[in-house]
């Protein structure tokens, strides 16, 4: 991968340049968000790239600039018994109400679905 | 003092890397790690790790089931054929079903474990830990 490079495909080699690259190819499927438990900033989402099949992962602190809402929850209740448990599958993209840290990337998950939904 | 297991990571996407490195190791696991199917088959052996989370399209798109077989029926790999290996892939359908002709034609074993990624991560813990624990 070129150091300009913002992602390859680790599959068919195919390299996006920038975020905006990347997040406006219809090619790019958002696939859902992988949640890990205490460590925020080790979330990502993942997204399918069409044509080679192959999953591609991005580190949620890499798109968090693309939501324009803020968040200021901090306390991180996946897993607990207030936790809606709608981060651990891709079955519901529904709004969670829950005042959790990774509200963020579950909204910025949902915001990349709604963006490439058109493509689907 | 007990030696944390030790977790071979072999994924080609550096980000899913970081982020299953950080759950494990936060779950007290030891990871190393390789990009590649070819650095993977190395690393069994200076690393011999306790168990293999294995990606399945990486250069190629079967790799991971291709490693699977080398792993489980090659000779020169006989010393770590029972070191159990847990695929983690985006494929949401059974195993191998993706790859029917591929299974057909060199008879391909189905992993020991299969995840589909997002990582249902209690799930996936409470899998490690049984694994583990045999």
């Amino acid at each position: 991968m070129s150091e300009k490079s913002f992602k390859q495909c680790g599959a068919c080699k195919f390299e996006w340049n920038s975020v905006d690259e990347f997040i406006n190819d219809k090619n790019v499927k958002v696939l859902w968000l992988q949640v890990i438990p205490g460590f925020p900033d080790a979330n990502c989402i993942i997204f399918e790239h069409r044509g080679c099949g192959s999953t591609i992962s991005v580190l949620s602190t890499k798109l968090r600039h693309l939501l324009k809402r803020e968040f200021n929850y901090t306390e991180d209740l996946y897993g607990t018994d207030e936790c809606n448990d709608f981060c651990n599958t891709r079955d519901t993209m529904a709004a969670c109400d829950k005042k959790c840290v990774n509200a963020h990337d579950r909204e910025l998950a949902r915001m990349l679905v709604s963006l490439k939904w058109a493509d689907q | 003092m007990a030696k944390n297991p030790k977790i071979l990571i072999i994924d080609d996407d550096e980000d899913f890397r970081i982020s299953i490195r950080t759950l494990l190791q936060s779950n007290n696991y030891d990871t190393v790690e390789a990009d590649s199917g070819k650095q993977g088959l190395e690393k069994i052996k200076t690393e011999n790790p306790d168990l293999i989370l294995l990606d399945i399209m990486m250069e190629t798109m079967e790799e991971g089931y291709l490693l699977n077989q080398v792993i489980k029926f090659q000779k020169q790999y006989e010393d770590y054929k029972d070191v159990p290996i847990l695929m983690v892939s985006s494929i949401q359908e059974e195993p191998l079903s993706r790859f029917p002709a591929a299974a057909g034609q060199v008879d391909m074993i189905t992993p020991d474990y299969y995840f589909s990624k997002p990582v249902d991560i209690p799930k996936f813990l409470e899998t490690i830990k049984k694994i583990l624990n045999k």
